[in-house]
């Protein structure tokens, strides 16, 4: 239960909340916060624990049961999915996210290809430490 | 989908007032409508038209399977007024007693769970006119809900409340709402409710001047329901 609550505070009123809360299980189910398998909380239950309406909820998990990534058992509640393909996927698709953001932001600064690559490779190369303090 | 409640053209005047002067709205099943504009734009008006409790000059209101105001579709609306009005010397275990004695649609299951909820327990044997405003006002949801109707209409629920207080109605809001109900909740505390709305309706001079579902105006303008809100108002200047 610990991230839903988390997320009730992160939740932003200037972007559609069925996006951020399917953003946001999507992540957690990437990074393995939430297990594969694992059961959701039921609509009410993930409602109240967000502080949204239960229609928020019901179409985020219908978006994602549509996606594949949760499933739906009859009388018994909705679960993420034990795919490691899936999960792998969706792995993929917020790395590339990421990287995409990255570069956007290097190009805007006047960074091209090749530098923008070099200037990558520098700042991997000084280690942990380094990265910790940028984080 | 039907609409649990419609309303079109409504007009109402109080001797020279225009309280109402062509309020459209739609309250989808299961949706949770914001009811939004300044004092004096016609929201309660509004309200009591659709809860049967005053008649419309003119316009045309329906209920899924009942006719305006009539005692159907009275019946199955619970109307949560910005007062609480009970006779002189009402205890609120009388309170309570006197829903379950009126509705035929009354729980004592959802009366238990929304007393503990909103932390009423302690006040059972006191005089609802001794309560405090704050405290009334949670008296007067737990009441609303307690009744497992299709249609809520809440006047104001969050006024004068302290921030605890709000977030208890809220989650009681949340937690007892049926499934296929339709909420309907006038406020001009717009950011506290914002989450819980699906659509809003925002209502100046009695006309609808916009209406919206929420995560869908988010994603056209980047912006809270409460910066619409604060745009089209102060445009109009009478916020």
């Amino acid at each position: 239960m610990m991230p839903w609550e988390r997320w009730a505070h992160e939740l932003d009123d200037s972007s559609p909340i069925y996006k951020q809360l399917i953003a946001k299980i999507t992540g957690a189910f990437a990074c393995g916060q939430l297990a594969p398998g694992s059961r959701l909380p039921s609509v009410r239950e993930a409602a109240a624990l967000l502080r949204v309406n239960t229609n928020t909820i019901q179409r985020v998990y219908q978006t994602m049961e549509r996606d594949g990534i949760i499933t739906c058992r009859r009388g018994t509640g909705y679960y993420l999915s034990e795919s490691e393909d899936l999960r792998e996927g969706a792995r993929r698709a917020l790395a590339n996210a990421a990287l995409g953001r990255f570069r956007a932001e290097m190009r805007a600064l006047g960074y091209g290809g090749e530098n923008m690559a070099r200037l990558l490779g520098d700042y991997l190369s000084k280690g942990d430490e380094d990265d910790a303090k940028h984080a | 989908m039907q609409n649990m409640l419609e309303v079109s053209g409504l007009r109402k005047k109080f001797g020279s007032t225009r309280a109402l002067d062509g309020a459209d709205m739609a309250l989808p099943e299961g949706s949770v409508t914001g009811l939004l504009g300044p004092n004096a734009s016609g929201k309660t008006t509004l309200l009591k038209i659709a809860a049967g409790l005053l008649h419309p000059a003119s316009g045309q209101v329906r209920w899924p399977g009942g006719a305006a105001g009539g005692p159907r579709a009275r019946a199955s609306t619970a109307f949560c007024p910005d007062t609480l009005l009970f006779p002189h010397g009402t205890r609120v275990r009388g309170a309570f007693a006197f829903y379950r004695d009126m509705y035929p649609d009354y729980s004592q299951a959802r009366a238990d769970e929304l007393i503990a909820m909103l932390g009423l327990g302690e006040y059972s044997a006191q005089y609802v006119a001794k309560l405090s405003k704050g405290t009334r006002e949670r008296l007067a949801v737990a009441l609303t809900f307690s009744r497992h109707t299709s249609l809520y209409l809440l006047d104001e629920p969050l006024d004068g409340i302290d921030p605890l207080g709000k977030t208890k109605i809220i989650d009681a809001v949340i937690a007892l709402k049926p499934e296929s109900a339709a909420v309907l909740i006038s406020t001009h505390m717009v950011r506290d409710l914002e989450r819980i709305f699906t659509h809003v309706y925002f209502l100046s001079k009695g006309k609808t001047v916009f209406s919206g579902e929420c995560d869908a105006m988010r994603e056209a303008s980047g912006r809270t329901v409460e910066q619409a809100y604060l745009e089209v108002f102060t445009h109009e200047g009478s916020a």
